[in-house]
């Protein structure tokens, strides 16, 4: 369990950080340009942004994370092979892990 | 017979190559058995740590035959009982030498000896990424000698250290000699040569045995290194 959080712990604040960036950028495409426009930041749109941000941490900003982590500290892999575990269960689980942290963001929907 | 005498790194037909073109391993053979510490040389290039990898279990061979204490194995690393220092750093940076000892070692006894070593004594709180070449490695490997593994898969663990910490891993790998074996793969062959039982040479994509050290002259050193 301990090796399992150690790695969580690795990608969290990156997970967090990345989602909370990702939610309040009010991103918008311009379908005919098929370009990103990017409105100005207001209240609304930061906390339109807060209230995605539960999901968003739960997918897309586990997934940025464990690319960065793996970019970052790829030879830390084997830290965790020397342990026994391959890098399939320790992402398996800190995506397990990720998910029930997100259910505390939850209440974030509400807001 | 004794148990521990029984166990046994044997892998044959060894074959790995990148792309279809360029064949690295051909048919390797080597084992390993407690109470051994085989010096795995060879030129830069040669499929050291190719080799070490297969047998670790973290890289798939085209073909490989690998057997961990008579029993066959894909993922030797997931029966905890090798482990692998490679060549670069495996610890973060950011974690303190007293955290990587408690996330590695759970035992407390061992904690306890590894924490009085002369060398991580001096060094215990400070980041891993602070340590000097030699610390990391001699903490990498005294993290790995305190797992509950028979056999060690060391990738260059003399490169980049001080004659000191040289003498010092020397002293870990022959304290723990009696109850492991090890493969060891260094540059610095002096080193690994003073503490190994047996030579094998990596070369063209096979491994040969090496009887007398003397005889690494025709393959791998200059003529008269080991003249006396």
């Amino acid at each position: 369990m301990k090796v399992y959080w150690f790695y969580y712990k690795q990608i969290l604040l990156m997970n967090l950080g990345l989602s909370f960036i990702l939610s309040i950028i009010p991103l918008e495409m311009d379908m005919e340009a098929m370009l990103p426009v990017a409105p100005m930041f207001s209240v609304d749109s930061t906390l339109e942004g807060l209230r995605k941000l539960p999901f968003i941490f739960a997918t897309i900003g586990f997934l940025i994370a464990i690319i960065v982590d793996r970019f970052f500290y790829k030879q830390t892999n084997f830290l965790y092979y020397n342990l026994g575990f391959s890098k399939g269960e320790v992402v398996s689980v800190a995506f397990l892990m990720n998910i029930i942290v997100s259910l505390f963001l939850l209440p974030l929907r509400w807001i | 017979m004794d148990l521990i005498a029984e166990k046994e790194l044997y892998a044959d037909s060894i074959e790995f190559s990148y792309g279809s073109h360029h064949s690295l391993l051909t048919g390797v053979h080597v084992n390993c058995r407690v109470g051994e510490v085989v010096a795995l040389l060879g030129r830069n290039g040669a499929g050291k740590s190719t080799l070490m990898k297969i047998l670790f279990g973290v890289l798939r061979a085209k073909n490989a035959y690998i057997r961990l204490n008579g029993n066959k194995t894909r993922f030797a690393f997931k029966t905890k009982d090798i482990c692998y220092l490679p060549q670069y750093r495996y610890l973060p940076a950011y974690i303190s030498v007293y955290n990587a000892i408690r996330l590695m070692v759970s035992r407390v006894e061992a904690r306890k000896e590894i924490e009085k070593d002369e060398v991580i004594a001096k060094v215990l709180y400070q980041k891993t990424g602070d340590l000097s070449m030699g610390e990391q490695r001699y903490l990498e490997l005294i993290l790995l000698l305190y797992q509950p593994a028979t056999f060690y898969l060391l990738d260059e663990p003399f490169s980049g250290v001080s004659p000191y910490l040289k003498e010092r891993i020397q002293e870990l790998i022959t304290a723990h000699r009696h109850c492991k074996g090890f493969i060891i793969s260094d540059h610095h062959y002096h080193s690994v040569l003073d503490i190994s039982t047996r030579i094998l040479l990596l070369q063209n994509g096979g491994c040969r045995s090496i009887e007398h050290k003397k005889d690494l002259e025709y393959f791998y050193v200059p003529e008269g290194t080991f003249d006396d």
